[in-house]
This record gives structure tokens, C-alpha cells and sequence, in this order.
């Protein structure tokens, strides 16, 4: 079992390598995590420190990106925005990926009324087109990094929910599983320690393009003004304030937009390089 | 085929019942009372607020509420806007045409150059038009449209003056309304010059939208003609001696198509969710503003009957998407 791990890691980590997009795509988001984790520690400049004398100041060494409407120092703004908004939008995801998978894998384990039950809400769930969903959750929520994370993550339960009990269906079924039941295991142990290991990788994936659409939608509502609120700097907000000076600061506008799309892309590529690795859609 | 289509006409009842009961509950799930915010916040008199309680029926338990929702909802009515006092339904069919205008544009934008780029990129794969199409698919996918919006205002409007942006007419012109589609309306109102201007005015939103479905259409295609390319039937075509032009579009081409009909089905939501913030940005007056305007004025019934329309647009959609996939394909046909 060991010796089949580790050839099965090796084979994953050669073919993680021999897709050059997806390599980059790695290397691209852990450049996006990196700095936006050790940026601010590095820029100890206060994000929300106004200083009228030097609004929208022209990049120079003081303020390398320049400075908004209010005299903010541009780059720090950034490097704690796109804190934020990694952070909610990946807490978000985490979220889902509990609640949504927890559901899917005992639905799919014990079936009956509990799984048809799941499988409906996650039918109504699905009803609504994501964005939507969120800006609606968030419009009765009110705005704020909590309600956000709730925003964000209910309409991708149902995807992981789904995924999820699919996987659980499959496992169930096979040899080792019913092995397992023979040898008198507890239902528990089962799940936890053979049904779930197993069915792991094909949610690594859904994780990963859940997270660049989280990136999307945590933008989106700060965007709209229903997402985490100022004076916490977000991508989003911060667009959204910036477009009306555009002109004489455009790297208010260009810098949050270049951050928040350069994460949904890493995003984007590690889902597609885990797909490969874990053999996900390429029959379809 | 009979029994998946059983199957999804029995679920489909289910499914808009629990939609209705989510947007009925989201009026419940606002914290604080929507009583009191609608009386007028809290310097409202505890009278105000209880005459404004009976008049939403509030004071009802919520199964009541529920039932005479459905019964409203049954008859058509969706309700009076709490802001204008004009009926919701109304509203939204003065806005809905401007939607269905700008994700009809980028349709007519996006599933041409998809489709081309895909082709393309299937046909030559592994070289030049082949990266460069993966790499227009994935920037598509990465870019948030909002953004996108922003820079290309910037750059057409602003910097090259060449487009306007905002609204769908220049300020202070009107045509005369007849099916609520602003070209067609100057094109019916025979002013060519008009016409000419809703184009201009359409230009920048609808591009910014066909991102999306540019980016996805050509990965379906490449995907689904690249699968095509390799089956038997065409390299028995091939074997025939056909030329390749014939190859591709006679015998590979025609069931590469099947996967674009699912593909509708997926750029329905992005089309309908994306436009929301593109609607904002270019202060398009279709469904999205519409829906912004009414969460920022706590119009309740408006974000209620917006977010009810928009998720029965798309169940409905999914659904005619599986069922013309089911006739189209002989194999899903007989199965099952």
C-alpha cells in the first residue's frame, strides 16, 4: 500500500511538472499567496493612514504604486486588500468544502430519506445562478467579512454536496469497503477512515475552481458595495472607488484588477493541473 | 430517454417550489424587521410599524404568509415595488427587454468567435492558434468582467474617444418604445442614424459580456471536435482519401456540435449572473441595475420577484437543454 502511494505520487508530481501551463499556474498563485501574506510585513505602510496633502501622488519611492483620493498609500492598500480578499473568498470555500462534502459523503454513505432530502436542496440551490445567489444572501445579510464568507459559500455547497456523493455511491460498493463491513468495523470508522481517504481528490479540483470563483464573487460584492466594508481595504471596494478618479490615477484601477485576476488564473490552472493529476474529466 | 424525462418533469414542480420558498424566506432571514425599516427606520412609532406589519401581512404566521405568496405568485402577481408603488411585474418587463438585448449581443459575439477559435484550435493542435486559444480561453475565464468593463471604458471611450458608454442612447434622446429592444425600436422608428448610435452604445457592455462565452465556447469546441478528430468514422473518411476540409466539416464538425447545446446551458447563469455588475458599470438599464437599485432602497418585493424570475428563467433552461440533448443524441435516446 505504501509502495503504491508513493509511485502513485511520483507519476503525480512528473505529470504536475511535464504540463508547463499548469506548473505556471502553481508558480502563479503561490506568487499571489506569498506576497500578499509577507507583502504587509514587509510594507509597513498604514492602508487606511489619510494624508490630504498627497492625494493621488504619482508613483515614487514613498508610494511606489502612488497614492488615492485621499492621500492612501496605494501599494499598502493592495497588499491588505488582496489579504482580504484571498482570505474571505478562500475561508468561503473552506467553508463549503466541509458542509458541502460532509452532506455529500453521508448522503451518499447512509442514502434513504437523508439522501434525497440533500440531493433537493441541492437541486433548489443550484436553481439560482451563483453570482446571484450570493448577491442576494449578502443584500439580506448585510455587508461585512462574516456575511460575505456566507454569501460566498452557500451556492457552492451544492456542487461539492453532489461531487462528493457520487464519489461516496462508487466507494461504497467496492471490496475493501465491504471487506471492512465484514470484519465487523463500525459504520464510523468505515467512513472516516476508508470511504472519505478515497474519495478526496476529485474535491481537491472542485476546491480549486471553487476558489477562483469565490476570488470572483468576494470582488464582486465588495464591488457593489455589499461585501466587506471600508475602511478594510478589498480589491473590490477599492475598484470601485478608484474608477472615478481613473484618469489621473490609473494604477488605482489597473494594480487590484491585475491582483484579483492573476489569482482567479492560479486558481484556474491548479484545478486543472489537479484534474490531470487526479485523473478527473478527461473521460468526458 | 422516457423514463430521465419523467424523472426531470416530476422534479421539476419540486425544484420550483423550493425556489419559492427561498426567496420567501429571504425576506425572514434579513436581520432586524422589515416593518420597521419599510416605516421608516427607527424613529418609526411603534403604531407606524404595526400598520405596516398588517399591511405586509407580517403578523400572519409564516405558513399563512407562505400559502398566500404561492397564490399570488399563481395569479401573476408579483407584487407593488415599496419604493415607486408601481406594480413589480410591470417594472420588470420595461427593464427585462434591455437584458435580453445586451446577452443577446454577446451571444451573437461570443458563440461565432468561440466556435472559430475551438475549431482552430482543434485542428491544429499542439501549435500556434492551439496555444494561443488556450491562453485567450483561461485570461477570458480569469478576468473579472467588472474590471475588464473598466479598462475597456478607459481605453475606447476615454483615451480613443472612438465609443460612448452609459446608458443606451446618447442623453436626451428617445425612441419611440415598441418592443423594449432599443435597436430594433430605432430601426422600426426608420431613423438609421439612431440606430447606428444603440449599436455604438451596445458596443462596449456586449463585448465585455462575450468574454465569458468566448472562453468556454472554444474550449467545448476544441474539446468536443478534437474528440470527434480522433474517433474511427473519420479516419476511415480519411482513409477514403477525403480531403481534410470535408474531413472536419462533414464528418467531424456535425457531432461536435452535440456539446454546444449543453454548452447554452452553462453560459445561460454567466450570462445572467455576469451582467449584473457589467449592467452597473455601463448603467445599462436592464434587470441588474434594476435588482442593485432595489437591495440598496430595501425594496424587498423587487430583489424577491427579480431573484424568483431570474432562477425559473434558468431551471426552465437547463431543462430544455438536457431534453434536446436527449432528442438530439440517438445513444441517450435509447438508453434508458
Amino acid at each position: 500500500m505504501t509502495v503504491a502511494t508513493t509511485t502513485r505520487r511520483g507519476t503525480a508530481w512528473h505529470r504536475l511538472r511535464r504540463n508547463r501551463l499548469s506548473f505556471a499556474g502553481v508558480l502563479v498563485l503561490s506568487g499571489v499567496v506569498i506576497t500578499v501574506i509577507v507583502g504587509p510585513l514587509l510594507w509597513r505602510v498604514d492602508p487606511i493612514a489619510i494624508d490630504l496633502a498627497n492625494r493621488l501622488a504619482a508613483p515614487s519611492a514613498l508610494h511606489p504604486l502612488g497614492t488615492d483620493i485621499q492621500g492612501r498609500d496605494l501599494l499598502a492598500r493592495i497588499l491588505h486588500g488582496g489579504r482580504v480578499t484571498l482570505f474571505v473568498a478562500v475561508a468561503s470555500v473552506v467553508v463549503a468544502l466541509v458542509f458541502g462534502s460532509g452532506a455529500g459523503l453521508l448522503s451518499g454513505f447512509v442514502r434513504g430519506w437523508f439522501d434525497t432530502a440533500v440531493m433537493r436542496v441541492a437541486d433548489v440551490l443550484l436553481a439560482f445562478p451563483p453570482l446571484l445567489l450570493a448577491l442576494v444572501i449578502a443584500a439580506a445579510r448585510g455587508p461585512g467579512v462574516a456575511n460575505t464568507i456566507l454569501a460566498v459559500s452557500i451556492p457552492a455547497l451544492p456542487r461539492f454536496a453532489r461531487l462528493m456523493r457520487a464519489q461516496s455511491l462508487a466507494i461504497r460498493e467496492r471490496e475493501y469497503v465491504l471487506a471492512a463491513w465484514a470484519v465487523g468495523l463500525s459504520p464510523l470508522r468505515i467512513l472516516f477512515r476508508h470511504v472519505l481517504p478515497n474519495a478526496v481528490g476529485p474535491v481537491t479540483v472542485q476546491a480549486s475552481i471553487a476558489a477562483g470563483i469565490a476570488v470572483l464573487e468576494v470582488a464582486g460584492l465588495g464591488f457593489l458595495g455589499l461585501g466587506v466594508q471600508p475602511p478594510s481595504p478589498e480589491l473590490g471596494a477599492i475598484l470601485v472607488d478608484s474608477q472615478t478618479y481613473l484618469l489621473q490615477q490609473p494604477t488605482a484601477v489597473l494594480a487590484p484588477g491585475i491582483v484579483i485576476s492573476l489569482s482567479i488564473l492560479g486558481f484556474n490552472l491548479l484545478g486543472d493541473a489537479l484534474g490531470d493529476v487526479f485523473d478527473v474529466g478527461s473521460g468526458s | 430517454m422516457r423514463r430521465l424525462l419523467r424523472r426531470r418533469l416530476l422534479l421539476l414542480p419540486v425544484t420550483l417550489l423550493g425556489v419559492t420558498l427561498v426567496t420567501f424566506l429571504a425576506i425572514h432571514l434579513i436581520p432586524g424587521d422589515p416593518a420597521e425599516v419599510l416605516a421608516g427606520g427607527p424613529l418609526a412609532t411603534p403604531e407606524a410599524v404595526e400598520a405596516m406589519r398588517t399591511r405586509l401581512g407580517l403578523d400572519r404566521p409564516l405558513p399563512v404568509q407562505y400559502l398566500s405568496y404561492l397564490g399570488r405568485l399563481l395569479r401573476g402577481d408579483l407584487g407593488v415595488s415599496l419604493f415607486t408603488g408601481r406594480s413589480v411585474a410591470s417594472e420588470i418587463g420595461e427593464r427585462f427587454p434591455a437584458s435580453l438585448e445586451l446577452a443577446a449581443a454577446a451571444l451573437l459575439l461570443g458563440l461565432p468567435v468561440g466556435t472559430a477559435l475551438g475549431a482552430l484550435a482543434a485542428t491544429r493542435r499542439d501549435r500556434l492558434p492551439d496555444h494561443l486559444a488556450r491562453v485567450i480561453s483561461l485570461v477570458g475565464l480569469s478576468l473579472p468582467s467588472f474590471w475588464l468593463a473598466l479598462l475597456l471604458v478607459w481605453l475606447f471611450a476615454v483615451k480613443l474617444g472612438r465609443l460612448p458608454f452609459g446608458g443606451q442612447l446618447p442623453p436626451f434622446t428617445e425612441v419611440p418604445r415598441r418592443t423594449g429592444l432599443v435597436v430594433v425600436d430605432t430601426l422600426l422608428a426608420g431613423d438609421p442614424g439612431l440606430t447606428l448610435e444603440a449599436l455604438r452604445h451596445l458596443v462596449l457592455p456586449a463585448v465585455t459580456l462575450a468574454f465569458v462565452p468566448i472562453a468556454l465556447t472554444s474550449r467545448y469546441t476544441r474539446a468536443a471536435l478534437a474528440e470527434e478528430l480522433a474517433s474511427p468514422h473519420v479516419r476511415t473518411a480519411r482513409a477514403f482519401g477525403l480531403p481534410e476540409r470535408v474531413v472536419v466539416w462533414r464528418y467531424a464538425a456535425r457531432n461536435a456540435m452535440l456539446p454546444l447545446v449543453t454548452l447554452l446551458g452553462i453560459l445561460l447563469p454567466a450570462l445572467l449572473g455576469g451582467a449584473v455588475l457589467i449592467e452597473v458599470v455601463f448603467s445599462w438599464p436592464g434587470l441588474g441595475t434594476y435588482l442593485l437599485l432595489a437591495i440598496q432602497s430595501r425594496d424587498y418585493a423587487v430583489v424577491q420577484a427579480v431573484t424568483l424570475l431570474l432562477a425559473v428563467l434558468y431551471v426552465l433552461a437547463s431543462l430544455l437543454v438536457d431534453l434536446s440533448y436527449g432528442l438530439l443524441d440517438p445513444r441517450v435516446r435509447e438508453r434508458g
